[in-house]
């Protein structure tokens, strides 16, 4: 038996003492010079404006370590998943055995590095090593011959950086098994099995003496510090801003814009200058590292629109640095010489870049910034939009239709007033296309039926009824909503309003989660939610088992802004239809193409998104297609009837199949 | 003091808020006393003046030059400003079209007068102009009053009441020699290029024909055509037969196209979703022709007819040819 105490390795076994003082002064050096890169790019991020981030630390931060350390988000797209957790996970633990040697050997009276420990580490050190080449091979493999469109544009760094990291792997294993030569292969060092197996081939070839050892070992410290040095100044920054970007993340459902602090007194809305974004909106541009997963969900982008969502943090990180590095005066560059007006108007704010990104970059809350800009500063707005701003100011609906005719589609229907019954347990909020859009008042008519069959306690509020104002946050006329929120918080206050029900999720996403910015706080409710909480408590009697082939389109304010997926699927096979999935469904929906306010503009640029997303739908080949949206039932009515398949496919919104459910 | 018209002009006629200026122009001479004059630039338009008299003009004043024959703005504010300038009238009235809303400001700029745009009433109290436009939206309504002596207004057209021409009347025609600058030099019109459809425009018509989805396919659009050519009408489509390809987007009436108001608004093979009403529904009158019963443009419409409309409109159309020919 050997002695534990001789199984070991000595730190520096071989290392002239000038190339140790080396080690500790380039150490500390390039430690040092990481470190400025890294103060440089907070700076900047300092000067943007506050944002509290800090609540709720801990959670904060359980999440940011879950992200980190599983992958989380990552793993969702399997091969750069993979890739990605094989080079960190390899570089994660070798970091790990990086210290344990520092410990070893430079704290005094610690002394561990030995026997069975020292084995172990051994093996996963050099496990470890093996894996991070793994990855690193995967990664130069995609690259280099995959070549991704998502990927593109690249820049220098992208490569470099691979194979930096390779030969630093490399030169690695090479003086470990440089080592084990010169060292007269010990037996123990099998633990070390790549080292040892790299040994042979060195005594074959004659290069097992200590010069090549020593010299393998100055290479491969060379290249490291070139490595910890050039995190400052890369990409390889995100090791550090990725994690704090993922801890300071916005925790509200997606959509969620912040009001124009202050606006009766500000003297400028929106984007006007890069520092008027908060700090954390411009950490997330340095948290990008162009791994294009928000340009491939992109609906915009994947129907030939100008904007990818890559690019665009890509453009906002460039003009921070004119702006912020270079200095250079507003006046002289604006992000909009970047960012032409057609990508911004091109969001659909459905949030599909931001259920992708792995740093939880905000995408939507700068789109916003800057249509602000372009809708209260400059009034660069595509001109049909005038119209529809107008009529809203005039009658507070899109259409322009008369605010007196509100409510004639509940003509006897014996719908409850709220202001004549006083109070009711719900409020229904009928919305604009319940009130105004003959297709959309046969689902308020649908709706009407199944409340009053499981005999719910609600009322509307009629002509006091006024749109809720989304589309108009949504396109950057924050001061149009504000209008119509503040206006409708007023009545609803005013009767005491405690629970809402909306079929609309735009209604309902404004209600539920920005109202409250103004001081309406309201239990919202989704159709969907309540007609499965009535089928599950039994209170809907099916009457008819319906039969058919449906599909769900999964609106992105229902669905990925508050995470109603569930409820409308369980409706559909409840009354007795099959659900066949599109192959975009769910957290990866794809939108119909009328969220952001879209639906009011034009779409000229590329294939229409309600076309494409027609053709998802009918590639399952369905029998119906089932909304609960009143825009994406717009839309797909457009698509099917321009596809002619508006006779064959059946288009209902949830509520209509239930009402017939029940009949 | 006196109160001057300009009077705008397209393809050898003057335009309809031109009548409706110099019909306003009349009206707060007479109220003041004094006389109206009128200003028109151009070039080969010296046969307009006859019919501008006739609208009850005492004076015109005659500028011609070939740089003028189509609207250049740095020409046409020097031409016309200079005029005003030296005559110093009291009143300056133009029709809103696109020439006026961007003449009217460069010549008050240069004058040095007060402007007000959009006007959809003026009176003369206290010998001084007042004028009344709508705004935030047609919310509201500004009276704006001037604190210069010159008073300048633009008028929304198809508000201000026309009147009707007496041709015994004649003008003085006073001719003014207009030297272009190389300044007025720079622009030039390389060519003219329009749809040449010989229709009124979408929003200025009296009379829309419009055809949708049910129009089946883009040669399907003879039929509106020839429709619309013998009311004199505008030929206006739905969102869908845009999409289609088979209108351009410039006909497209509704939400994302244009809002039109015509007296008379037929609507063929349309079904009227929300967002068609939207750019349409303020119309005098509406006609709709649809195979389906349970259109929503039935909703909307005076008067309907449920029936394919290839069946509807050519008959329809022979019965106006019909009644033309009997009025002759």
């Amino acid at each position: 038996m050997i002695n534990p105490q001789n199984i070991t390795r000595h730190v520096y076994w071989n290392v002239p003492i000038l190339f140790k003082i080396l080690v500790y002064l380039g150490g500390l050096g390039v430690i040092a010079l990481a470190a400025w890169g890294l103060y440089r790019r907070i700076q900047l991020w300092k000067k943007g404006k506050e944002e509290n981030r800090k609540d709720n630390l801990k959670e904060r931060l359980i999440f940011a370590a879950k992200n980190v350390f599983l992958h989380t988000r990552i793993l969702k797209d399997q091969y750069p998943g993979l890739m990605h957790l094989a080079i960190f996970w390899g570089f994660f633990v070798l970091f790990i055995g990086t210290i344990l040697v520092a410990i070893e050997a430079d704290v005094p009276f610690v002394h561990f590095y030995y026997g069975i420990f020292y084995l172990l580490v051994s093996l996963a050190l050099d496990l470890a090593g093996i894996i991070l080449i793994i990855g690193l091979t995967m990664a130069l493999y995609r690259r280099l011959k995959d070549k991704p469109e998502r990927l593109k544009p690249e820049k220098r760094e992208d490569n470099l950086i691979l194979y930096l990291l390779l030969a630093v792997a490399i030169t690695g294993f090479l003086t470990e098994a440089a080592r084990i030569a010169a060292q007269g292969f010990p037996s123990f060092e099998i633990y070390s099995p790549i080292g040892f197996l790299l040994a042979i081939p060195l005594k074959i070839v004659g290069l097992s003496g200590r010069t090549t050892h020593r010299f393998l070992w100055f290479v491969h410290m060379i290249l490291s510090f070139t490595f910890i040095a050039y995190i400052g100044y890369s990409k390889l920054i995100h090791i550090l801003v990725t994690p704090t970007n993922i801890t300071f993340r916005d925790k509200r459902p997606y959509g969620v814009v912040d009001p124009i602090p202050n606006m009766e007194e500000a003297e400028s809305f929106g984007l006007t200058k890069v520092e008027e974004l908060s700090w954390k909106q411009l950490m997330d541009l340095d948290a990008c590292m162009r791994c294009g997963r928000c340009q491939d969900a992109c609906p915009a982008y994947n129907t030939e629109k100008p904007l990818s969502p890559k690019n665009l943090i890509q453009d906002l990180k460039d003009h921070m640095d004119d702006r912020l590095i270079q200095g250079k005066n507003p006046q002289e560059c604006t992000p909009y010489e970047r960012i032409p007006d057609d990508v911004i108007w091109a969001c659909t704010t459905c949030g599909a870049c931001m259920e992708e990104c792995p740093a939880y970059i905000e995408h939507i809350d700068k789109i916003i910034e800057m249509r602000r800009y372009l809708s209260l500063m400059e009034g660069r707005i595509p001109e049909e939009l005038n119209q529809t701003f107008r009529n809203m100011e005039n009658n507070y609906n899109p259409w322009g239709v008369g605010f007196a005719n509100r409510a004639d589609w509940a003509e006897g229907l014996d719908i409850p007033l709220l202001s004549e019954k006083g109070t009711a347990e719900y409020l229904l909020w009928v919305g604009c296309a319940g009130a105004y859009d003959d297709r959309y008042k046969k689902v308020m008519k649908a709706l009407i039926e199944i409340l009053k069959a499981a005999q719910i306690d609600f009322a509307i509020l009629g002509t006091k009824e006024k749109c809720c104002g989304d589309w108009a946050r949504r396109l950057g006329n924050e001061y149009l909503f504000w209008m119509m929120a503040a206006e409708n918080i007023e009545i609803l206050n005013g009767y005491g309003v405690k629970r809402i029900i909306t079929a609309c999720p735009h209604g309902y996403h404004t209600f539920k989660n920005e109202y409250p910015q103004f001081g309406g706080e309201y239990e919202v409710f989704h159709h969907t939610q309540i007609i499965a909480q009535l089928l599950k408590e039994g209170r809907l009697k099916l009457k008819k088992d319906m039969e058919g082939i449906f599909t769900y389109h999964d609106s992105c304010y229902l669905g990925r802004h508050n995470g109603i997926y569930d409820e409308p699927r369980e409706i559909l096979r409840k009354v007795g239809l099959t659900l066949k999935e599109m192959e975009r469904n769910r957290e990866k929906g794809f939108c119909c193409g009328a969220g952001g306010g879209r639906m009011w503009l034009e779409e000229n640029i590329g294939t229409r998104i309600n076309y494409a997303r027609c053709d998802q739908a009918l590639a399952v080949n369905p029998q119906g297609i089932a909304t609960a949206c009143p825009f994406c039932l717009t839309m797909f009515d457009d698509g099917l009837k321009a596809k002619d398949k508006a006779e064959e496919i059946q288009l209902k919104d949830i509520a209509e199949l239930v009402a017939e459910a029940i009949k | 003091m006196s109160v001057w018209v300009v009077a705008d002009h397209r393809k050898g006629a003057l335009r309809k808020p031109a009548y409706e200026a110099l019909s306003e122009g009349r009206r707060l001479a007479d109220q003041l006393g004094t006389t109206m004059e009128a200003v028109i630039a151009g070039h080969n338009v010296e046969g307009l003046c006859q019919e501008i008299g006739s609208y009850g003009a005492d004076k015109i004043y005659l500028i011609e030059h070939e740089l003028l024959s189509y609207y250049n703005p740095p020409a046409y504010a020097r031409a016309v400003g200079d005029l005003i300038k030296e005559k110093q009238p009291q009143i300056l009235l133009m029709g809103g079209t696109m020439t006026g809303r961007d003449l009217m400001p460069r010549i008050a700029a240069r004058v040095g007068a007060g402007l007000a745009p959009d006007c959809i009433q003026l009176e003369i109290v206290d010998g001084k102009l007042k004028a009344l436009r709508p705004a935030i939206a047609g919310k509201v309504r500004v009276e704006i009053g001037f604190k210069s002596d010159m008073q300048m207004a633009i008028l929304r057209p198809n508000v201000f009441e026309k009147l009707e021409p007496d041709t015994s009347k004649a003008a003085d025609i006073e001719k003014i020699t207009f030297e272009p600058t190389d300044l007025d030099k720079r622009q030039k019109l390389v060519d003219f290029v329009s749809k040449e459809t010989g229709r009124p425009e979408l929003t200025e018509a009296e009379i829309i024909v419009s055809g949708g989805r049910g129009m089946k396919a883009p040669e399907n659009f003879t039929i509106i055509e020839e429709l619309a050519d013998l009311l004199g009408a505008a030929v206006g489509a739905s969102r869908a037969a845009v999409d289609a390809g088979w209108r351009p987007q410039s006909d497209q009436v509704g939400q994302t196209g244009k809002t039109v108001t015509p007296n008379l608004y037929v609507a063929v093979g349309i079904s009227g979703a929300i967002q068609h009403l939207a750019g349409m529904s303020s119309s005098k009158h509406i006609v709709a022709i649809n195979k389906d019963p349970d259109a929503p443009i039935f909703n909307v419409a005076d008067f309907g007819v449920v029936g394919d409309l290839f069946k509807v409109v050519p008959p329809l159309t022979e019965k106006v040819k019909q009644i033309k020919a009997q009025e002759g």
